[in-house]
């Protein structure tokens, strides 16, 4: 019924090699797609653990206090020491203000109050009294100038930004050293 | 797509292509139609990763998906602009089949699929049977309808 000739014929139809051709780049592109969209996660996520790592590592808004080159932060700085403790007894003595050098380093609005004494900002040659307040937005080299004058008494230091407060003491210790600390 | 498959593809599409092609052409008389059918089937085949259990189980897979790949294709072409008598001359001249080809390529799916497995691409009964998954029985009546219609014809 269906003679050789006609199945030779049929068998001679051969597939065009542009359905190959195709193919390939279809799958090329495809792959080219998915490579570029996995390329694009990767560099996503390096992105990302930059991103983390820089802000692991920056400082995150709070302010420090420095008394000369010392982080005051737990430890205690020794401001002065008196050099004759039984003459305060004795006598009335009269203290000069000590000009303490402080540093107080932030990168937001920050508010510095004093107890006593008051707060000089260093202008050039001369200094400039800002009374026992100020307020700052950035790293700040001031004089604290307070008279050191009763051993009993504390003197303050507050520092004040984004609602929170760090408050520095200095009183005097047991050893007539005058000790500046955080409280 | 896997590495298997980007490897595998060329091998893969030099055993049958040629053969799902003519299957296509056949079913579908346009070589645009059948080169989309074609590319569909190993697109298919690319991209779903199928499983089989030993060549003769590969080899149904890609016939059936093709056969059913020419259905849908026939169902999506709207407008036909020439008869089916006259598709199939044409790629009988093209060719060069005679005129039992031309009818055979006239019948209706149901009957051609298994002519051309059997008599033309040479698949024994009980192979056509495993391949359209029918049994050997249906086959073997599908297979004398088609003669039945063809006599009649010719």
């Amino acid at each position: 019924m269906i003679d050789k000739k006609d199945i030779a014929a049929y068998m001679s139809i051969k597939a065009p090699e542009s359905i190959k051709e195709r193919i390939i780049a279809e799958q090329s592109k495809k792959n080219n797609r998915i490579s570029s969209i996995v390329h694009g996660c990767y560099a996503v996520a390096a992105a990302l653990i930059v991103f983390i790592a820089i802000f692991a590592f920056l400082p995150d808004g709070k302010t420090a206090l420095y008394y000369g080159d010392t982080l005051i932060d737990g430890n205690t700085v020794v401001v002065k020491t008196m050099e004759n403790p039984n003459a305060r007894i004795a006598l009335l003595s009269i203290e000069e203000a000590q000009k303490l050098p402080l540093t107080i380093e932030t990168d937001e609005k920050t508010v510095v109050t004093v107890s006593n004494g008051s707060i000089l900002i260093p202008s050039g040659e001369q200094t400039e009294d800002m009374g026992q307040k100020i307020e700052i937005d950035s790293d700040t080299e001031l004089l604290w100038s307070v008279e050191l004058v009763s051993h009993t008494d504390v003197y303050t230091l507050t520092v004040e930004s984004d609602g929170k407060k760090n408050v520095y003491s200095i009183s005097e210790n047991s050893e007539a050293q005058w000790v500046l600390l955080k409280k | 797509m896997s590495r298997f498959y980007t490897e595998h593809f060329e091998e893969i599409y030099d055993k049958y292509s040629g053969m799902l092609y003519r299957l296509a052409l056949t079913h579908l008389l346009s070589k645009e139609d059948a080169e989309d059918a074609v590319h569909d089937v190993f697109m298919k085949y690319m991209n779903s990763t199928p499983h089989f259990f030993g060549s003769e189980h590969e080899k149904a897979w890609f016939i059936r998906v093709t056969v059913n790949q020419c259905h849908d294709a026939a169902r999506r072409r709207s407008v036909r602009t020439h008869s089916p008598l006259e598709d199939a001359s044409d790629l009988c001249d093209m060719i060069g089949a005679g005129e039992v080809t031309e009818a055979v390529l006239g019948l209706e799916d149901t009957y051609k699929t298994p002519i051309l497995l059997h008599y033309y691409e040479g698949y024994s009964v009980e192979e056509c049977a495993r391949i359209l998954r029918i049994s050997v029985s249906a086959v073997k009546m599908r297979l004398a309808r088609a003669r039945e219609k063809l006599k009649i014809e010719l």
